[in-house]
């Protein structure tokens, strides 16, 4: 698992024929389960699991038009703080 | 202690306002209007005497000590009975008024009026002695008057009425005999908020008259003899019924608490079927009832309090070992009763239609669930309600293959555990009943989700309850050859997570349990055709 405070951000000019290989990168490392965004030998790589929340968003203001996508995640819990202890319901016997 | 000052002024309104009323007879029983306009003089002094007892009323509370509850209550009822003294004497002065248009004087003494007078007299001169001895007794006497002037305002009513229609000249003596009495009755009003005022006082609680009435009924002691009963505490349910801690000084009682509940009597009687309908065979689980009231449209109840503490309280503030203990009793209890009231015949929990029925009151609160049907390029979004009407038909195949009892309404403030004792009761048991155990587990698991904490320790100690709970059942519903469980369990979940978000103004954390539960349905729904047996609930929604 990636260490935290990790920040990575890519910005390019393109056109409605050349988005389509970063959308479908972004689709296939979904469907993967393993993103990774890498620079100058240093990368995040992620494992989107449980629940993701998608929000989508366009706007259009006088000519100028925003569709923002947006994906958040929590990871495990257990993962980053291993204390964290879980709590058990014994059905072994008649308790008490 | 309020001053002397208020307490000898007070003391001096009552005379005042006696005075009055004592002349205000004397001028309607004698004729003697010598008195009429020193009445109406004295009703300017009056009126200062209530204004300079206001006043230091309103100080006293406003510079009470932090904790000096006692001082302000006193000063507070001091302050209300002031208010309708003064409102009793101007009464008074309206009588008078009145008396100058009647003009056969005969009319009126043919009324009787010297026992609405004797009573209001009566009343009066308790008021001083029961408000700063905080005298129940002597409160609920004067509260009594006004009932008792009810009673004698109505027979001189429907006589004034009757001879009205009998016609005849004394139409105008009839109808100023009316206003007269009228008055008096209103006196009676006022008798009735001054002693409601001194039991609140003395019961440190607001108290209205007919619910202290049915605590005395409830705990079948007569008019008068509820010494050594003091009311603990009061609050207000959302279904309206009013629940006090009544502690028991009389003889032989040693000193319990009891509960005591007032409400509407539907309400209160689904409540005493829910813990008959357990007492048979969990005696132990829910509070015993000591005794119940029953009236026309109100009904009171008194119960055994049951001492510990509600899981909700033990979630937010206990230990973790109590924690622990407290689930683990909630794990035994909860299989003890699975495994001794199974039938096994099938029924139907009908989850989707228990969202059908609450869906408005949730649109209510968020007037965008349901209707959200979208499209993202040749995507097409349905809308919540359109996913709902597809899943009728997976949950029409989904029955429970047996039932057991259920608590109807298992929220985390409706279990109280007793450490001291290791042992698990049931509170609030109006929709208990014979059905599927997975529509209380449900509830459970989100009631815990939608405790409105954000403190991450706290997150984690409910995300960590809810997993626990629901492996401890997914155990059960394996042994016990419940095959569907899974598929029930989502819906189930579909159905508190939908529908808790009426009690959840946070419009983010609300919008978290509606996206919750439509992932939860269209999981559901794309597994449609399958073998429920191999579906299986994502638990990550059970985090948050």
């Amino acid at each position: 698992m990636a260490s935290d405070n990790h920040e990575f951000r890519h910005e390019s000019l393109e056109d409605r024929t050349s988005i389509a290989k970063y959308l479908n990168a972004l689709s296939e490392a979904f469907a993967n389960g393993n993103l990774t965004f890498g620079h100058n030998g240093h990368a995040i790589e992620l494992e989107p699991r449980g629940l993701l929340k998608f929000d989508v968003k366009a706007t259009r203001k006088r000519g100028a038009v925003k569709v923002s996508i947006r994906l958040n995640w929590q990871e495990d819990e257990e993962d980053r703080d291993p204390s964290v202890g879980s709590l058990v319901i014994s059905t072994s016997g008649e308790g008490k | 202690m309020p001053s002397r000052a208020i307490q000898e002024n007070f003391r001096f309104l009552v005379l005042e306002v006696t005075k009055q009323i004592e002349s205000t007879v004397q001028v309607v029983t004698t004729g003697d209007e010598a008195l009429i306009d020193s009445v109406y003089l004295k009703d300017d002094y009056i009126d200062n005497l209530r204004g300079f007892i206001d006043a230091k009323c309103l100080t006293v509370i406003r510079d009470a000590d932090e904790g000096d509850e006692r001082t302000v209550e006193l000063a507070r009822a001091v302050d209300i009975v002031t208010n309708n003294l003064e409102r009793m004497a101007d009464f008074a002065v309206n009588i008078l008024r009145q008396y100058k248009y009647v003009k056969d004087h005969a009319i009126l003494r043919g009324y009787g009026l010297e026992p609405l007078f004797a009573e209001v007299l009566g009343a009066l001169g308790k008021v001083s002695e029961a408000i700063f001895k905080a005298d129940v007794n002597e409160a609920l006497e004067i509260c009594r008057s006004e009932f008792n002037l009810d009673e004698m305002y109505a027979e001189r009513f429907h006589r004034v009425m009757s001879e009205l229609r009998a016609g005849g000249e004394q139409v105008e003596d009839l109808v100023t005999t009316l206003f007269i009495v009228r008055y008096l009755e209103r006196m009676g009003d006022s008798l009735l908020n001054i002693g409601e005022a001194i039991i609140s006082l003395a019961l440190h609680e607001r108290l209205k008259i007919h619910q202290y009435w049915a605590l005395e009924e409830t705990l079948d002691v007569g008019r008068g003899e509820a010494k050594g009963l003091s009311l603990e505490s009061i609050f207000e349910t959302r279904s309206g019924c009013r629940i006090g801690r009544v502690r028991d000084h009389r003889e032989g009682a040693e000193g319990n608490l009891v509960l005591f509940k007032e409400g509407q009597r539907d309400k209160l009687l689904e409540e005493r079927a829910g813990i008959l309908f357990w007492q048979e065979r969990f005696p132990d689980l829910v509070p015993k009832i000591l005794s119940w009231h029953e009236g026309e449209h109100h009904a009171s109840l008194l119960l055994e309090y049951l001492s510990g503490q509600t899981f909700q309280q033990i979630l937010l503030e206990g230990t973790s070992d109590e924690l622990r203990a407290a689930l683990q009793a909630l794990g035994t209890t909860l299989r003890a009763i699975w495994e001794a009231t199974r039938v096994d015949e099938p029924v139907q929990p009908g989850f989707l239609g228990q969202i059908a029925k609450r869906l408005r009151d949730v649109k209510k609160v968020h007037p965008g669930f349901g209707d959200d049907d979208q499209t993202i390029g040749a995507l097409r979004v349905p809308a919540f309600a359109d996913l709902l009407r597809r899943a009728e038909a997976i949950e029409a195949e989904l029955p429970a293959p047996f039932s057991t009892f259920i608590h109807g309404d298992f929220n985390v403030d409706n279990i109280i555990f007793d450490p001291a004792q290791d042992r698990l009761h049931f509170i609030d048991l109006h929709r208990s009943r014979r059905f599927d155990y997975v529509q209380d587990v449900s509830v459970f698991m989100v009631s815990n989700f939608r405790l409105p904490v954000l403190e991450t320790t706290i997150r984690r100690r409910l995300s960590a309850v809810i997993l626990a709970v629901y492996r401890f059942v997914q155990t059960f519903a394996q042994e016990a050859g419940d095959t569907t469980f899974e598929a029930r369990l989502t819906l189930g979940m579909v159905r508190s997570f939908t529908t808790s978000t009426r009690f959840v103004l946070d419009p983010s954390f609300a919008r978290a349990m509606y996206l919750r539960a439509r992932y939860l349905l269209e999981r559901l729904l794309a597994h449609e055709g399958g073998d429920w047996s191999t579906f299986s609930m994502p638990t990550n929604v059970l985090r948050y």
